[in-house]
């Protein structure tokens, strides 16, 4: 949300002349505080020197208020013949800004509020800012995108003015900077997460090692993009149960649907919780199979190795462990492994909603295989190595510049951003208490709770469906992720009949409660109050 | 007789003084032209008393940094002094103490120190 404060607003401020003062320095101090106030480029030489000349003794004041304010630039594209740019050119150039942020401007001024429909009074501002304060959203792309709003334009300029928009500078820096965060010698950029998976699996069968029949062994619960990349290269998708207390794939059960034809396992990395341990290791290494990991929700989460001294507390109370491990990784812990790096190869998604977003769809590969990255990196550019001479047929799927440039950006933050979403998750976790309502098991085996980045926070309640419309008549937005789980999709009917009773447990009662890197602590709280409000008749 | 102090409509006048003149104006050619510019001495049948308004020669001195300043200083006592809404501090009372939850703010001093704790802007893009 972003307020532009007109330039008397500003000056009745610092000259003490507002006729509500009080209600001035509150409103300016409520917008600060919230990262909202904001002025339009084209106010800034105005205001300075205004008050250098009129108002020198406040000029201090001035300047350390300016330097909290976000400065909103003024397009170019001015159409001087509007109604508000024949009326007042200044006012004209305010709104444009207003407009590119979608956000409103506060003024008292009769002739703007008048001619500008986003320009509302001091106190249609508060009571704007009391309506908004009820709801809590689900995941403000918007609010997340505009933390970073100035590098992000640095970087799509830097790309419009360069001339070169495919297979450049922006994606080699990236893919640079992607391999080092996540601790592998390759990444290659793709299209989205669908084709990142689709183009290992294709990888493999081009290098000989899978054939059409060939089995991959897949969590039934999971979105059906891993199922997809799976049978979209003629393989059988062979669906395995998940754990009931981490929704992530049962390793236990793999074994015992691997057959001669069975070439690699693909873990889902679900919700952002690292899928993964020793056995399973040995388990790929036994039977010789690739370990593929579905990694679009869980960039950033860290393995540190199963733990045997933990696991009797998780077994008497897998909650308490949370706040156990919550401060951290231990320093002691070496060794520690990204998620993406674990597996032989690993497929990103940078789809918007993810915790590592582009402004649309994009993908990754990781792997630290020589040979699978070039075959990958040849797949995805029509099947070729050199311009205009094709040795595959392959696809088309590729980054694009302006993505790169946005996610090298983004992927400064994710440690961080990753950090706040455990907080929320923490709090959620120690203060959530309702028992009709199932709170997320932290995966007791593995050392830290950093082996997990909530990408989600997914409660399960019996009556889903009723608290859904709980919270929502509360102003709180949730999802289900996911209503209808693969094997039920009409895209599968061979497969409908067939029934995984854990996997269809967890879609009827699964809830996602909002979290985000620019989540409001008090909307997290109020998350809480209402759920712990919630009871059943 | 020159006279001074004619506002020039919509500036205002607080700035830029004009100095006023009375002059005579001829038509010629279909047009007016005043018989005190060079050119035009001679005085025809059709004529009439006009009042213009001649720009201060110090404000037609000015270099352009200055003509902007003075423009802004303008602008600002225009808007100033434009019509302004008055709204009731009572219809917005209960949003206002439900949104500040109690930290309410009461001097220009206590803004300073509050925002103090509010990240700036370059901080908040690169932290």
């Amino acid at each position: 949300m972003t307020f532009i404060l007109d330039n008397n607003f500003i000056l009745d401020l610092i000259s003490r002349r507002a006729l509500n003062f009080a209600m001035h320095i509150n409103l300016t101090h409520l917008l600060l505080s919230k990262g909202y106030a904001a002025i339009s480029s084209s106010q800034l030489h105005n205001l300075r020197y205004v008050v250098k000349k009129s108002y020198p003794q406040y000029e201090n004041e001035y300047l350390e208020i300016e330097a909290r304010l976000k400065i909103i630039k003024t397009p170019s594209y001015i159409d001087l013949n509007h109604k508000l740019a024949n009326l007042d050119i200044e006012d004209y150039l305010i709104e444009l800004s207003a407009k590119i942020v979608n956000g409103k401007i506060i003024t008292s001024d009769k002739q703007f509020l008048k001619n500008s429909e986003f320009a509302i009074t001091p106190i249609d501002t508060f009571h704007y800012l009391f309506k908004e304060e009820k709801k809590v959203e689900f995941l403000p792309l918007k609010k997340i995108n505009d933390k970073h709003v100035v590098e992000i334009e640095q970087a799509i300029d830097r790309v419009l003015t360069s001339g070169w928009y495919l297979l450049g500078n922006e994606v080699k820096n990236f893919e640079t900077n992607l391999a080092k965060y996540v601790g592998v010698k390759h990444a290659i950029g793709v299209a989205n997460g669908l084709d990142a998976l689709r183009l290992i699996l294709k990888a493999y069968i081009e290098m000989g090692i899978m054939a059409e029949g060939d089995e991959i062994i897949v969590p039934a619960n999971t979105y059906i993009a891993s199922v997809l990349a799976i049978s979209d290269n003629r393989l059988k998708p062979v669906l395995v149960e998940p754990d009931i207390n981490t929704y992530n794939l049962d390793i236990s059960l793999i074994e015992q649907h691997i057959t001669a034809h069975t070439k690699a396992i693909m873990v889902v990395h679900l919700y952002g919780q690292i899928c993964w341990s020793q056995g399973l290791e040995a388990l790929a290494k036994k039977y010789n199979l690739k370990i593929i990991e579905d990694n679009a929700q869980a960039i950033g989460a860290e393995y540190a190795g199963d733990s045997q001294s933990l696991t009797h507390i998780a077994d008497s109370d897998s909650q308490s462990l949370t706040h156990i491990a919550y401060s951290g990784s231990p320093k002691s812990l070496t060794n520690i492994q990204k998620a993406g790096s674990l597996g032989h190869a690993a497929g990103f998604s940078f789809y918007p909603g993810k915790n590592l977003g582009a402004l649309g769809d994009a993908g990754a590969v990781c792997t630290n295989d020589d040979a699978l990255a070039t075959m990958i990196r040849a797949l995805g550019n029509y099947g070729s190595k050199q311009k205009y001479v094709n040795e595959y047929q392959g696809l088309n799927s590729r980054l694009d510049e302006i993505q790169a440039a946005l996610l090298d950006v983004k992927l400064k933050y994710i440690d961080q951003e990753n950090e706040y979403r455990r907080r929320i998750a923490h709090y959620y976790i120690e203060n959530i208490k309702n028992e009709n309502v199932i709170l997320p098991t932290i995966n007791y085996k593995l050392q830290t709770i950093n082996s997990h980045v909530f990408h989600l926070f997914v409660i399960r309640s019996a009556a889903r469906e009723r608290l859904q419309q709980y919270l929502t008549e509360n102003g709180i937005q949730t999802l289900i992720h996911y209503p209808i789980p693969p094997h039920k999709q009409g895209a599968y009917k061979q497969m409908n009949n067939v029934t995984f009773p854990i996997t269809e447990l967890i879609h009827n009662e699964v809830l996602s409660l909002p979290i985000s890197p620019v989540m409001e602590w008090e909307e997290v709280e109020r998350v809480v109050k209402h759920l712990n409000e919630w009871f059943l008749e | 007789m020159p006279q001074t102090d004619s506002p020039f409509s919509g500036l205002g006048g607080r700035l830029f003084k004009y100095k006023r003149m009375k002059t005579k104006a001829i038509h010629q050619h279909d047009d007016w032209y005043s018989v005190h510019l060079p050119g035009y001495g001679d005085m025809p049948k059709e004529e009439l008393e006009v009042d213009i308004n001649v720009t201060d020669k110090a404000i037609i001195n000015m270099d352009y940094k200055a003509l902007r300043g003075a423009m802004i200083m303008e602008r600002y006592e225009e808007k100033r002094e434009r019509n302004t809404v008055e709204e009731s501090m009572e219809s917005y009372k209960y949003d206002f103490s439900q949104l500040l939850k109690g930290k309410i703010i009461y001097t220009m001093d206590d803004l300073m120190n509050a925002i103090k704790t509010i990240p700036k802007r370059n901080d908040i893009y690169t932290r």
